[in-house]
């Protein structure tokens, strides 16, 4: 019993130092508190409910939105804890699983940036406790908080929501429990097929490459650390001799790695969760298993130590210079002063969603369109960007009633490598002018008459 | 003295072999005016270790400007060296001796293996003259000359952990490989095949054994991790592939066929290898030889591939197929004294001798006069690039001469054979291609100016490389040759192209 407290403690511990991590660091870097990525920026301007609750705290102080993050994930990380105990998993196996959690990026960057998600998982979570607590009507209230899921969340909520509930029928098997089951499954169409609610919500995807886009190490700011992986493998394979007791974990892991495969990444976080489990799995192998050699133990646990500290520390060091950044910032902030209502500006889809919420301008191009709006308006936006033809690149200009043109160093950098050809090269004429220039931000006022 | 004889003449003989090795190796070291072309990315990192202390991870020169992450222990050892000698000395000498260490590395093995002194040091012999290997490390300041004995010398810690003092001398060959070359890889592959063999062939896998593999795949993953962190996050998984041009993989992969491979192994040798494979694959048992079948299979398994280069991959091969040799010939030799023949036994070693010097040393030879070093007129053209040329101008050249325009030039290159992490790099190669074969100067100047490259070196190399005699388009006022000698001319490019 004392042994759980205190792991608990160390637990609550790391799980707050790692989701305070990047915000501490960004903090401290630009001396603001502005949330960050694409994410943050498509919900604080949601219409609905959880865009007036994230923009409320943030026009109230931003110090409120981050302690909901934080306090947020704190939570799920007890109640992941809890659920994993009440599964019968030992303390220190359901303590390591819990702290690789919480240290991995994948789930880290749920709770650095406001979302919907967010709140979904914690809701799934408080759900799962309470049926897993194995009286009647606690159960039941739990249930009826899966049922809600479907309404307030996207397709992978409302599966997992199925999941769990499909898991507790089969494990209790009373009848009326079906009735439950029955009842996600209307809940889930009246939400998606009757009202109409997308499958998926948040901003639109860029497809990247599967490794690019699940490990941390090949350049996603969220994501599964390379040795974490590793550890998941060593707690597949062991766990394969006993696979009847894992039939529910291994489903749900192919399910969630097909749909982040061919469908979305925002399964990632409940593949990330299932994977966990391996990884714990396999740590405790390392942990209890009988070594011939100690100082060879302590090296490798050194060394997947420090693999596993270095992911959390880089996601951290990746989140406090992700965008926007102060010179950004500053130069939407002028923006914001100087132009007028209405108007449109052009950058890279990178910058549209900081630009509608903080400049208060219309975005060429943004991660909240459609995706079919998105990907017409990427095709117009890589046409002036490359066009080789200046007539040509004026023309589209025009057409598409760009008032503004923001430009920053990685797009300078990475997007046009020919200074004479491209969007750079037409800036010479004497339609532009440019209007603001610090810090590597330039902002161009494009004359279309 | 019979006694002292009998106990130690394995030794003498060894120590006459790596002599022998070392004393081939050292002349044509030292004969040869200059190092390979690759050498020169070596030189350039001690000079600049002894410099400024670190490695140039961010490269002026390369590219006319990059950053490149790589493993720095090799340059480190010699950056060592260096303090105490010159460099060149240093480049003809520290390799040679660590390549030459290769032959008691093998001898070990062999001896844990065949138990037998004689096939063991005839093992060492032939090991120092691997075709593939004498090829690519005489006169070349490569990693290899360091990773090649290492990565055996692992291999033989991992047959003698029953001694507490290899267990130790494994974790540390470890750890220096995994800072040596990302090619290390090989050593954490070839383990996991050894396992996957022993599990099939229901061999038991000592503890210990089982412990040391986890401890190098895990510390090797996080020493990768570690060094190219940074261009892991800019490159993402592509990177691990290299980002080698595809005309230059098409060229490695087609420019070797079967008989070439086999003579860079050594004929014998192969034939011998493959025979051990088959016998102990499916009719015996032995954990040693299936560590070095292991290695076997994860160098053809990374050419596979395409995550190693054919010519190291025979290397690996190369002496893989000699330390199986190791067990052949102990097994013919057994066989041989059970015959009528015995009394021939000296006539047959002679014979065996001969046979290894022409399917082997000979080869060894011819393949490395064979291999490509700059001429003496290009380090001649280059140092005058150095005195007489402003800095921070690009040269174009080919991508073999690119580290010789950095390293002594110090200038910037147009392209050398560190690939990674540049963006277009096909494109790149293709017009690199382009400048040197058009006809038009429109489109040479065009290609020049896009690149921002102001002279252009054209050796005989540039010649032999794109089958010209000359640049066609050198007629108008817009290059100037600036530099000539019988094997190099250096022009400089007066014109630009002007965009409507």
């Amino acid at each position: 019993m004392r042994k759980e407290k205190i792991m608990v403690f160390i637990l609550g511990i790391v799980s707050i130092i790692s989701l305070a991590l990047g915000p501490l660091l960004r903090l401290l870097k630009d001396g603001n508190l502005l949330p960050a990525g694409k994410e943050s920026f498509y919900w604080l301007q949601d219409e609905g409910i959880y865009g007036r609750l994230f923009s409320g705290l943030d026009a109230i102080n931003p110090w409120a939105l981050y302690g909901l993050m934080i306090s947020a994930g704190l939570v799920s990380v007890f109640l992941v804890y809890s659920i994993l105990r009440k599964l019968k998993f030992e303390v220190e196996e359901a303590a390591l699983i819990t702290g690789l959690s919480a240290l991995s990026p994948f789930f880290t960057s749920f709770f650095n940036h406001p979302s919907a998600q967010m709140l979904m998982i914690l809701w799934i979570m408080l759900s799962a406790w309470l049926i897993l607590s194995w009286k009647k009507y606690l159960s039941y209230l739990g249930l009826a908080l899966l049922l809600a899921v479907p309404l307030m969340g996207d397709i992978f909520n409302a599966i997992m929501a199925f999941a769990i509930a499909l898991i507790y029928c089969s494990h209790t098997r009373e009848k009326k429990i079906f009735l439950w089951l029955g009842g996600l499954i209307c809940a889930t169409a009246f939400s998606f097929f009757y009202l109409g609610k997308p499958l998926l919500t948040g901003p639109v995807e860029i497809p990247v490459n599967f490794w690019q886009g699940f490990v941390s190490e090949f350049g996603t700011t969220g994501g599964m650390g390379a040795f974490i992986l590793v550890l998941s493998c060593i707690g597949f394979v062991l766990t394969w001799k006993k696979a009847k007791n894992y039939l529910a974990v291994y489903g749900l892991l192919l399910f969630f790695l097909l749909a982040f495969i061919f469908f979305s990444g925002q399964s990632l976080i409940y593949l990330g969760l299932m994977l966990m489990v391996f990884a714990g799995r396999g740590a405790m192998f390392l942990l209890k298993r009988e070594w011939q050699m100690i100082s060879l133990r302590n090296l490798i646990w050194l060394v997947v130590g420090l693999g596993i500290l270095f992911t959390t520390l880089n996601y951290a060091v990746s989140f406090s210079v992700s965008s926007p950044d102060n010179s950004l910032i500053k130069a939407l902030s002028w923006l914001h002063d100087e132009s007028r209502a209405g108007e449109v500006v052009f950058s890279n889809y990178d910058n549209g969603l900081p630009i509608e919420f903080l400049a208060g301008r219309q975005a060429f191009i943004h991660q909240g369109m459609g995706k079919n709006s998105f990907e017409s308006q990427r095709e117009m936006m890589e046409k002036i960007f490359y066009s080789s033809e200046p007539q040509e690149t004026l023309r589209l200009l025009k057409w598409n009633k760009i008032d503004y043109l923001l430009l920053d160093g990685q797009m300078r950098e990475k997007l046009w490598k020919n200074k004479e050809t491209g969007l750079l090269f037409v800036l010479a004429n004497k339609q532009f002018e440019r209007v603001y220039t610090k810090e590597g931000i330039e902002i161009w006022y494009f004359e279309k008459s | 003295m019979n006694v002292w004889w009998k106990k130690h003449w394995p030794k003498l003989v060894l120590g006459l072999i790596f002599a022998l090795t070392l004393g081939i190796r050292l002349y044509f070291s030292f004969t040869s005016q200059t190092f390979t072309y690759e050498s020169y990315f070596t030189l350039r990192q001690v000079e600049v270790i002894r410099e400024t202390g670190l490695p140039a991870f961010d490269d002026h020169f390369s590219y006319g400007g990059r950053f490149l992450p790589f493993p720095p222990f090799f340059y480190y050892l010699l950056a060592f060296f260096h303090l105490i000698m010159p460099l060149k000395l240093v480049g003809q000498l520290i390799p040679q001796i660590l390549i030459s260490l290769l032959g008691p590395v093998a001898y070990l093995i062999a001896k844990k293996v065949t138990n037998r002194p004689g096939v063991s040091l005839f093992t060492a012999f032939i090991s120092g003259f691997v075709p593939a290997v004498f090829k690519e490390t005489v006169n070349s300041l490569s990693p290899y000359t360091l990773i090649i004995p290492l990565v055996f010398f692992a291999l033989y810690c991992l047959m003698r952990l029953e001694n507490k003092r290899y267990i130790y001398y494994y974790i540390v060959s470890v750890i220096i490989l995994s800072f040596t070359h990302p090619v290390s890889f090989l050593l954490i592959l070839g383990l996991v095949f050894y396992l996957i063999i022993t599990r099939i062939e229901e061999k038991k896998l000592d503890r210990q054994e089982g412990e040391l593999i986890a401890f190098s795949f895990f510390f090797f993953l996080w020493a990768q991790i570690i060094l190219y962190k940074k261009a892991l996050l800019m490159g993402g998984i592509n990177f691990i592939w290299g980002n080698v041009p595809s005309g230059i993989m098409s060229y490695y992969f087609s420019k070797i066929t079967f008989i070439e491979a086999l003579v860079a192994i050594g004929i014998i040798p192969f034939i011998a290898g493959i025979f051990i494979i088959y016998k102990y694959l499916f009719k015996q048992k032995n954990k040693e030889v299936y560590l070095s079948i292991s290695f076997a299979l994860g160098a053809i398994v990374l050419l596979w591939l395409g995550l190693m280069e054919p010519r190291v991959a025979l290397m690996f091969l190369g002496v893989v197929f000699v330390l199986l040799f190791s067990e052949a010939g102990r097994l013919f030799w057994e066989y041989f004294l059970n015959t009528k023949f015995v009394p021939f036994r000296y006539l047959l070693l002679a014979v065996v001798l001969l046979l290894f010097i022409f399917n082997s040393i000979y080869p060894s030879i011819e393949l490395m006069k064979e291999k490509e070093k700059p001429l003496p007129e290009e380090t001649e053209a280059a140092l005058w690039m150095k005195g007489n040329l402003p800095s921070g101008v690009t040269v174009l050249s080919t991508v073999e001469e690119g580290h010789l325009i950095a390293a002594v030039g110090e200038k910037r290159n147009f392209m050398d054979a560190n690939f990674i992490l540049i963006d277009n790099i096909d494109k790149r190669f293709q017009d690199l291609e382009r400048i040197f074969k058009t006809s038009y100067e429109i489109e040479a100047l065009d290609l020049l100016n896009n690149y921002g490259a102001s002279y252009i070196f054209f050796s005989s190399q540039a010649q032999k490389q794109y089958d010209i005699t000359k640049l066609n388009y050198l007629g108008s006022n817009c290059f100037s040759k600036v530099y000539t000698n019988e094997k190099v001319k250096i022009y400089k490019v007066l014109c630009g192209v002007e965009r409507k």
